[in-house]
């Protein structure tokens, strides 16, 4: 067993504070961090500093629309208290706040205050705000939807050049993390640590550990600690048998022994000689005093389990000091970092390198992630992914958190969120369709090549399948738990399903959602792999995806509006303002109106102003119902009705069909071979032993076929050729009778406009969401949208313009590869902001 | 049950021992009204509180979906009984005050308004909570050993605690409610359950409790400031637990006495089951002054009711019956029948009104200076979806249960104008009514709902409700 460097020591004390330098990147307005505020004592506004400074800002550039004569918005400025701290007029000055930090005011068409003037008036303001506990909540500024409040033309602007750093910092371990571990201990619990929460980024350096994780992860320990000691468990505690053999030596050399090993399950490390003091003096020893041994040693396996060390991943920067004051990750925190950065789990392989001395530059960690990322070919199974994801999700996917990048970048994963009632689309399946765009993911990054555009536009769809092979597998594979469920689940059908190669009842029908029929449908049967080319009128990339579409809709309808704010937040790196407090965001219900008309209760100018830069996004995408299925007209009035009687219709109309063909088929030959089948019946039947079960019963149901089948034999032999005449030109006469229902409908509008790409080529009205997607797959401030969201993602933080060079490689290292992920990501991780701490 | 005074005079021969805060419980038992603790006990379903069953006989046309009133109705419940499935509530109706017309249109979410609820704040899905909840300010004025208790009915088996979406401590910390009935009685009433290990787990316990103190304490000396915010939380949860656990060894005889019977009901996986172990729990932690102020939800849209004899129930979640017609005569667009959508409402409704019933009788049964605790004490029952399963927030019918010493007048049903009607008044405006009667005067509470105009008086508590 190697000795690994030891984890940050505890005697570590050079940190300056970098909140504060931190805040002073948003949208360049100084803020105080919260610990220094809480010192500075309460002084209130200084009515002179507010007549000098702000006053002429406000006169010169805001009154003249929002004044005593205009009250634009119906917001006005010429009366207001100036003296901040005074709180009668808090409401204005924080919607002065956001509408400025956003650049949303003053208007576009308007003369813009500079940069300086622009920061100068957003210090003041949030200094004078913040005394009373009032203005923008930092805790809501650190979250990763924020962000896009950092000017994007100037962030890639190569004005800033760094350098590059994240601060020291804590990042409280992922709910994956957890779980992970707990599965390693064979235990299960309940999840203590939990995410951001909602769609989007889940795993932040913001998140923290407080009483209520403590309480649920304390029960936890214990359970764990329970299992690790108890005698079943042998295979996970294999050092910890000889301290509970009978004639058990106890002393210091086998207690050191069993704390060794507990440590490298635990932090993957060998104790220090302080750790040792701690743990063993500080504590097993007391206990043992007191209590018997299995007590001492569950407390102190518990002791771990709860430790900062075990709940907080250590990012404090050990390496060498640069002469900016910057530190280098030592190669241990690299090691984990670069860990937890693709597992939920440490990674030996890196453990191993940085204690061998090769984790120690850039050029190791390059190296690092090429052999972390570089697929074989027999990892290029992005099909085998499996359905029932939530185990064994790891047997098939070597790095899990690349595929949740997209999961949460795209939010499609929602999916099952979103509550569709069953009796309006019974074909609707959330997992399969979440499946689907999983494999819709991984396809692509298999092939690594233009990974975004070919997102957004690509109209070849893997689809969920089922066969033979995948259902032995999951049946009679090595995932015990899948196997136990199922098996459970479906006692007794096992045989019979893998015989079918296929779920009882499920027959794939999930693929109406993409307009597929159940024929159709059969072709994704073929085998792992394939995938189906759509029509490329109807599909484009992921957000024409029936599992982003329904997971970005509402309940009953479609939502253009959160698709909308999703396009301009995700991929055209720009904020829209919160919901105004006490607006009524809702639409008027209306049967006969479609929603894109419903919606006219946002086209005044006051709620346009920002609805502008949502609406005309999302409502090409009017195209797909809120299943996700593509229509070309809106059924209006009772459209559940209409559907109703469509289904109706159709299937009667089939039925007829079938019949009609059946009697063509009765002539003379025809009934003869019905006669033969009847007789054949009729000779099989046996009346049942006197001795059977339920014998009345029995018998009753012999009776009853003899009598059916005697009678067939009677009517087909009786039958003559004006029968069957008269039957095929009743149905005849009943088919062309027959009317299809008529829906009152609307032809769908899918028309739209693009706005803010950076690029008058591509902005403009779009036709519908096709050309939407095709013109943001052409744009560059897409690309570096999407490349900032990765940044936030692998570095658990929001982005500042320190780390303008960062995002300025990646976004290089992505065209240069002919837009290649890995190449992104490489550059990503092994950027200063990735590797170095202040 | 003997009489609440004589048990806090009796608790002692080790009285020297006792926690500081029985010692302010004895002075109470002795004292003045005023020195009474005050309780507050808030239940929170989910799904929306249906006008329809909670308006007493002879006036159900309050109870018709967006009733416009334009006037306030004040009516004594003396003269009317109450509608059938709040029978258990018919001894308490003196006390008792029902409400409709309130809006609370600071909330957000189409099933439920999260914090702003019980913080009169807008709050979104998923957002960490802004600001503490009206239950945790209360808690802090009325400490007991548990400042709070919050159950939540949970809706897996196994779980052990669930995150409250409508109850914060503070911003970014949200309410840790105990979803098992077994390990919210081991943690409150555990100290007598151990017998000669009791003394060990107790010593080994504080042995890492002070380890693992230590262990944040030496981590902080070495990080930034931001950083070590992240760790006080961390070392706070560590202390307060440990604190707490000497304190409840110091009691135990006393949690002796009053602790609930423990039946297969704590393990059960049944809900309702659960629900009733929560109740039970509540009411002792009340009756020994554990805790003053407990939060209850009491049901959850993912929830599937499996104790109740209805076929249906069994099979479908709560989510699904909010989507079940319960309008009489109505079938909704997807043909469900109303009258089981109304059948299978009553059936929860009636069964959560028995549970705040018995929570009341039992407080009702324990002396306290006058009275009885449970003239200290108000329970308020509401949805976190207003009056429908989609909600707008324009009404929040609700139920507030006792008086606070004759702080509010009682024994009445209150409908208030509709929406921006003169005289209109938001929950904000109870909010501000308990705190008025927790002795916390105050004329502003949360968020101001912009869209109300400005003869709405948005400030100060319920005239109509107060005494």
């Amino acid at each position: 067993m190697k000795i690994l460097p030891q984890q940050p020591s505890r005697t570590h004390h050079r940190f300056v504070g970098t909140a504060a330098l931190l805040n002073l990147l948003f949208a360049g307005a100084a803020l105080t961090s919260s610990s220094l505020r809480a010192e500075e004592p309460f002084t209130s506004t200084n009515p002179a500093e507010f007549k000098a400074e702000i006053q002429p800002f406000l006169e010169q550039r805001c009154v003249k629309c929002h004044g005593e004569k205009k009250k634009k918005a119906k917001f006005f400025l010429h009366d207001i208290d100036g003296v901040i701290t005074d709180g009668k007029d808090v409401v204005r000055w924080e919607k002065i706040l956001e509408m400025v930090s956003l650049y949303d005011m003053p208007p576009e068409d308007e003369d813009q205050p500079s940069k300086t003037e622009r920061s100068k008036v957003l210090g003041w303001i949030t200094a004078e705000l913040r005394k009373i506990g009032r203005g923008q909540d930092e805790g809501k500024l650190r979250l990763p939807h924020q962000a896009n409040r950092i000017n994007h033309e100037e962030l890639f602007s190569g004005e800033h050049t760094g350098p590059a750093f994240s601060p020291s910092r804590l990042w409280r371990k992922s709910p994956y993390i957890y779980d992970r571990f707990a599965r390693e201990m064979r235990t299960q619990v309940s999840q203590p640590l939990l995410g951001l929460g909602g769609k989007g980024i889940q795993d932040y350096t913001s998140l923290f550990a407080d009483e209520s994780t403590i309480k649920t992860m304390l029960r936890n320990s214990n359970v764990i600690a329970e299992n690790l000691l108890s005698s079943e468990r042998s295979h996970i505690n294999r050092s910890l048998n000889p301290l509970f053999k009978e004639d058990a030596e106890i002393n210091e050399e086998t207690v050191q022994k069993a704390m060794n090993s507990l440590f490298q399950m635990i932090f993957q490390r060998l104790p220090s000689e302080d750790d040792r003091a701690r743990y063993i003096d500080g504590l097993f020893n007391k206990n043992r005093k007191i209590s018997d041994l299995k007590r001492a040693m569950q407390t102190l396996i518990v002791s771990m389990l709860m430790s900062q060390e075990f709940v907080y991943r250590l990012e404090v920067g050990l390496g060498e000091e640069q002469p900016d004051g910057r530190r280098m990750l030592s190669p241990t925190e690299t090691a984990y970092a670069l860990s937890f950065a693709f597992h939920d789990m440490p990674d030996q392989n890196l453990l191993k390198a940085a204690s061998e001395g090769t984790l120690a530059t850039k050029k190791d960690v390059a190296l690092e992630l090429r052999r972390i990322l570089d697929l074989k070919d027999t990892d290029k199974r992005y099909w085998n992914y499996p359905m029932y994801h939530r185990w064994g999700e790891d047997y098939y996917q070597r790095q899990p958190r690349v595929l949740r990048f997209f999961q949460e970048f795209f939010g499609y994963t929602a999916v099952a969120d979103v509550f569709k009632d069953k009796k309006r689309n019974g074909t609707h399946h959330a997992n399969r369709l979440r499946k689907d765009a999983d494999m819709l993911v991984l396809s692509i990054l298999e092939k690594d090549q233009n990974v975004l555009a070919e997102l957004l536009t690509t109209n070849d769809y893997p689809m969920d399948y089922s066969n033979r092979d995948r259902l032995k597998h999951l049946f009679e594979g090595n995932n015990l738990k899948a196997k136990d469920h199922f098996k459970a689940k479906y006692e007794g059908q096992v045989a019979a399903i893998i015989k079918a190669g296929k779920w009882p009842g499920v027959e794939s029908s999930h693929v109406s959602a993409y307009n597929l029929d159940r024929e159709q449908a059969a072709a994704i049967r073929r085998g792992p792999g394939e995938y189906i080319s759509l029509p490329k009128n109807q599909r484009a990339g992921m957000l024409t995806h029936p599992a982003w579409l329904v997971a970005h809709s509402g309940n009953f309808d479609n939502d253009p509006i959160r698709r909308g704010k999703w396009i301009r937040e995700h991929l055209l790196a720009d904020m829209v303002p919160d919901v105004p407090i006490g607006v009524d965001a809702k639409i008027p219900e209306d049967p006969h109106r479609t929603l894109r008309e419903r919606l006219d209760v946002i086209r005044p100018a006051e709620c346009w102003r920002c609805h502008k830069q949502m609406n005309p996004l999302g409502e090409p995408f009017e195209a797909y119902d809120d299943f996700g299925r593509y229509r070309t007209q809106i059924v209006l009035g009772d459209a559940d009705a209409y559907f109703k009687e469509k289904r109706r219709y159709e299937g009667q109309k089939a039925g007829w069909k079938k019949e009609l063909k059946e009697w063509r088929g009765y002539d003379a030959k025809g009934r003869a071979k019905k006669v033969a089948e009847a007789q054949k019946k009729l000779a099989e039947l046996k009346p049942p032993a006197k001795d059977v079960k339920n014998y009345t019963a029995a018998q009753r149901g012999y009776e009853k076929n003899v009598s059916r089948w005697t009678k067939e034999v009677e009517t087909w032999s009786k039958m003559e050729d004006a029968e069957q005449h008269r039957r095929i030109a009743d149905l005849e006469r009943r088919l062309a009778a027959m009317v299809a229902p008529v829906p009152e409908a609307k032809p769908v509008d899918t028309s739209g406009v693009l706005s803010g790409t950076g690029n008058p080529a591509l902005d403009g009205p779009v036709k519908n969401a096709i050309d939407l997607t095709q013109r943001l797959a052409k744009s560059e401030r897409a690309r570096q949208s999407f490349i900032r969201h990765a940044f936030r993602y692998w570095m658990g933080r929001n982005e500042t313009f320190t780390d303008s060079p960062t995002l300025i490689a990646a976004d290089k290292a992505y065209l240069e590869n002919g837009g290649s992920f890995k190449e992104m990501l490489i550059s990503l991780l092994t950027s200063d902001s990735f590797l170095y701490r202040k | 049950m003997i009489p609440r005074r004589d048990f806090l005079r009796n608790i002692g021969a080790g009285s020297l021992a006792l926690a500081p805060f029985m010692q302010h419980m004895r002075a109470h038992a002795a004292g003045t009204v005023e020195a009474l603790p005050k309780r507050f006990v808030f239940v929170v379903r989910g799904n929306g509180l249906r006008p329809f069953g909670i308006v007493p006989k002879g006036l159900e046309k309050y109870g018709v979906d967006r009733f416009k009133s334009e006037t306030m109705v004040d009516e004594p419940l003396a003269n009317h009984s109450l509608d059938p499935s709040m029978k258990s509530l018919e001894p308490f109706k003196d006390q008792l005050t029902i409400m409709q017309g309130l809006s609370s249109k600071i909330c957000k979410g189409p099933h439920g308004g999260h914090y702003g609820i019980l913080g009169s704040y807008t709050s979104g899905d998923h957002a960490p909570p802004r600001k503490e909840t009206l239950d945790a300010t209360l808690a802090k004025q009325f400490p007991g050993i548990f400042p709070q208790l919050a159950f939540h009915i949970g809706t897996k088996p196994g779980e052990l605690f669930r995150y409250l979406n409508i109850s914060a401590q503070g911003k970014n910390t949200r309410t840790a409610a105990y979803a098992s009935a077994m390990l919210a009685y081991k943690d409150i009433f555990g100290t007598i359950l151990t017998g000669d290990n009791a003394k060990i787990e107790t010593e080994t316990d504080r042995n890492l409790m002070d380890f693992l103190v230590n262990d944040v304490k030496n981590a902080k000396k070495s990080l930034n400031s931001e950083e070590r915010e992240k760790l006080d939380h961390y070392l706070h949860g560590f202390e307060a637990l440990r604190d707490r656990k000497v304190k409840l060894t110091k009691m135990a005889s006393t949690l002796r006495e009053h602790a609930p019977e423990l039946d297969d009901k704590y393990t059960s996986e049944i809900e309702t089951h659960r629900l009733e172990a929560h109740f039970d729990l509540a009411a002792a932690s009340l009756v020994t002054g554990l805790t003053n102020v407990v939060t209850i939800r009491a049901d959850q849209l993912e929830v599937r009711y499996q104790g109740f004899e209805h076929e249906r129930m069994k099979k479908i979640s709560l989510h699904e019956i909010g989507h079940t017609a319960d309008v009489e005569g109505m079938n909704d667009r997807f043909e469900s029948n109303w009258k089981e959508g109304r059948l299978m409402r009553d059936t929860i409704r009636t069964y959560q009104m028995e549970l705040i019933s018995g929570l009341a009788t039992k407080l009702k049964a324990v002396p306290e200076g006058n009275g009885t605790m449970l003239d200290n004490t108000i329970i308020v029952f509401l949805s976190d979806a207003g009056s429908q399963h989609h909600t707008g927030y324009e009404n929040m019918p609700l139920l507030v249960l006792g008086n606070m010493s004759g702080a509010f007048k009682t024994g009445r049903y209150l409908h208030y104008p509709t929406y921006n009607q003169p005289g209109h008044r938001t929950l904000a405006n109870l909010h501000m009514s308990l705190l008025h009667a927790a002795g916390m005067p105050s004329d502003r509470y949360g968020d101001r709902d912009l869209g109300l105009g400005a003869s709405i008086h948005q400030d100060g508590p319920l005239g109509e409700l107060m005494s």
